[in-house]
């Protein structure tokens, strides 16, 4: 059974990968969509989106639209696997199987 | 890491939900937008036709397409900016080819009243609304199935009022199609 993930399961990260791994593979969502989608702070999303690449989990690239710098987000290959791997965790939970060696509930 | 079930079902809910709006968010993408602006110039154009003839009906129709092809790429480019995605280019091609294809279909079939050239163009951009809306948005495969429906039924049963039936029944099924489409995600 696959295992809980610590980085994909704190509650913002936990969306911000929702969001990435819902649309295309190659589909990037722009930083402020995101932000107004999850209904977080510039400083949260962008704290969380750096955990998030630092697992290489998530890609972030930088552009210029109309003379304006903006940033794009879409998720890995890695971690759209984590987070499905993470997914399959917590419905196990919800059918009462074990998690990481732990019982729940 | 210890997870309760009480807490990964909040969690699980919590992905439906961000899941299930940007689905809604991709699958819209600007079609009602698209489909408000191309009814009013419908209904706009239509009505103009129906008063006017000869050269000023022609300017007018020119100038509602210049303006109605400028917005849609201004709308495509604001949809773009916050998703770059590969559907935005399909569709973009899509209507490129429909245009193509519009043009050889009415250089062949060489319509001989405004009447019958107005029907071929409304049957032809419809059919690019039912491709759009199996891809992106449904209601469009609808909205092109409907105003097809309509424009044959009114060429065929109501010709003297045939550019005011367009104007009214289809122009105002794309309006109102456009507006269901954003009230439903609101």
């Amino acid at each position: 059974m696959a295992d809980l993930n610590e980085i994909i399961h704190q509650p913002v990260r936990l969306r911000i990968m929702a969001a990435l791994v819902t649309v295309e593979d190659e589909t990037q969502l722009d930083f402020t969509y995101l932000r107004n989608l999850l209904d977080v702070t510039d400083g949260n999303l962008g704290a969380h989106l750096r955990k998030l690449e630092e697992a290489g989990y998530v890609e972030l690239s930088k552009t210029f639209v109309a003379r304006k710098p903006r940033t794009y987000a879409s998720a890995t290959t890695r971690g759209r696997r984590a987070f499905e791997d993470h997914v399959a965790a917590l419905e196990a939970i919800m059918r009462g199987e074990e998690s990481d060696g732990r019982k729940n509930d | 890491m210890n997870v309760s079930k009480h807490e990964a079902q909040e969690a699980l809910e919590a992905v439906q939900r961000v899941s299930d709006q940007l689905r809604h968010a991709v699958a819209s993408g600007g079609t009602p937008y698209y489909l408000i602006m191309w009814g009013a110039i419908l209904l706009l154009g239509y009505i103009g036709s129906h008063f006017t003839t000869g050269l000023l009906t022609g300017w007018i129709w020119l100038g509602l397409a210049g303006t109605g092809s400028v917005l849609s790429f201004v709308i495509g480019m604001y949809f773009r900016m916050k998703m770059r995605t590969g559907s935005f280019t399909r569709i973009l091609y899509l209507w490129l080819g429909i245009m193509v294809w519009a043009s050889l279909i009415w250089w062949i079939a060489a319509p001989s009243t405004g009447e019958q050239a107005s029907l071929l163009t409304v049957v032809i951009f419809m059919f690019g609304y039912v491709i759009t809306g199996l891809w992106m948005e449904p209601t469009a495969t609808w909205v092109g199935l409907i105003t097809t429906a309509l424009a044959v039924i009114g060429y065929t049963l109501f010709l003297p009022f045939f550019y005011l039936w367009l104007a009214f029944l289809g122009g105002g099924t794309m309006i109102l199609s456009g507006v269901y489409i954003l009230r439903r995600w609101k």
